[in-house]
């Protein structure tokens, strides 16, 4: 349910933002960085990387359908001298960010905030699979050497609430390369 | 335009209002583990079964946060098995809220059995560890309720005691809660 109702976010994005696309700019860009567990015990740090779009709405807005597939790292626990290993386990997210700062004109480097939801399939062994809904925040630095290309960094807070209660909170570092169409 | 000013650099803290109001409490939630050492001395042996009771109340971090609890996320059991005799041994981890079953069939007919399909050859020795427990696992849901309680009871059948030691139990609980 959580998915169809993610995918209808995405397409209501895309599709009110199409006269936009036809007259206006917008991107597609990868990235790939590291996924750290906040307040969490029992998992580690890991990689992430995904794929992402941003269409500029406004001169000060602008929408990022995004896919992640994350990865939370193994985690040791010690006793009397023994290692036991628990397996990490995988974050496979899609949906939509909200950017908003100063997205026209011809500035080399633009700051922004980050606003998202997105739907998150949690893997992590023995356990069933949990699709859950998340949101997320933060901010990040796009800096422009050329008219199309575009080098980011950004530091995203993405919070997955579980089942039953409770959530996982993890700070996403990432930086990425952005490739303009469109008109400035 | 000072105000105009003052005024934008404040925006950026409405979407992180909203963010907290969709969210509810779960982006202040914290994930931590216990790891319970059950000492050689509490665990007590009859002929064929060996118990030992999990008391969360002795940890500061499960007194910290149990008023807050969100979930019960993992429960692990590990232990070692040494079988001294010479056939193989199977044996079988039940919990129970009631630390007084006394004998087998009432372990069997009160208890629930989580743990099944230990196996243990002769004159061998088996560390369960939490890989090996996942695979033995059954009944979590029983077992994640009992252990919100705060205090348990672990049943380990084995075909006798004489022969087969249960020991290096350690117990590794992993809870969310709200910070």
């Amino acid at each position: 349910m959580k998915k169809i109702v993610c995918l209808s976010m995405i397409v209501f994005f895309v599709i009110g933002a199409s006269p936009v696309l036809s007259a206006g700019r917008f991107s597609i860009g990868g990235f790939a960085g590291l996924n750290i567990p906040i307040s969490q015990e029992d998992k580690g740090s890991g990689i992430l990387y995904g794929a992402k779009g941003r269409i500029l709405l406004l001169p000060f807005l602008g929408v990022e359908p995004n896919f992640v597939f994350s990865e939370y790292g193994d985690k040791d626990h010690d006793y009397d001298g023994v290692t036991d290993t628990r397996k990490g386990g995988d974050i496979t997210s899609f949906g939509a960010d909200l950017v908003f700062g100063t997205f026209s004109g011809f500035s080399k480097a633009r700051f922004y905030g980050i606003l998202g939801i997105n739907s998150n399939t949690l893997k992590w062994e023995p356990f069933e699979d949990q699709t859950r809904l998340g949101l997320s925040f933060g901010t990040g630095i796009e800096f422009l050497p050329t008219d199309v290309f575009s080098i980011e960094v950004r530091a995203r807070v993405h919070s997955i609430s579980l089942e039953g209660e409770g959530g996982r909170n993890n700070l996403e570092l990432t930086a990425g390369l952005n490739y303009y169409f469109g008109p400035e | 335009m000072d105000r105009k000013k003052t005024n934008r650099k404040y925006f950026w803290i409405l979407p992180l209002l909203i963010i907290v109001l969709l969210s509810g409490c779960w982006i202040f939630s914290g994930t931590w583990v216990i790891i319970y050492k059950v000492d050689k001395a509490d665990i007590f042996a009859t002929e064929h079964f060996y118990k030992f009771t999990v008391d969360l109340t002795k940890k500061s971090v499960w007194e910290d946060h149990k008023d807050d609890l969100d979930n019960i996320e993992d429960i692990a059991i590990t232990f070692k098995l040494a079988n001294h005799g010479a056939s193989t041994a199977t044996g079988q981890v039940y919990v129970s809220p009631d630390s007084t079953l006394s004998d087998t069939s009432a372990v069997k007919t009160s208890a629930t059995i989580i743990l099944d399909g230990i196996s243990v050859p002769g004159n061998d020795s088996l560390h369960v560890k939490m890989a090996d427990y996942y695979d033995l696992l059954q009944n979590f849901e029983t077992l994640r309720d009992l252990v919100k309680t705060g205090v348990f009871t672990a049943y380990a059948i084995v075909p006798n005691t004489f022969d087969v030691e249960f020991r290096d139990v350690v117990v590794v609980i992993t809870f969310s809660a709200s910070l």
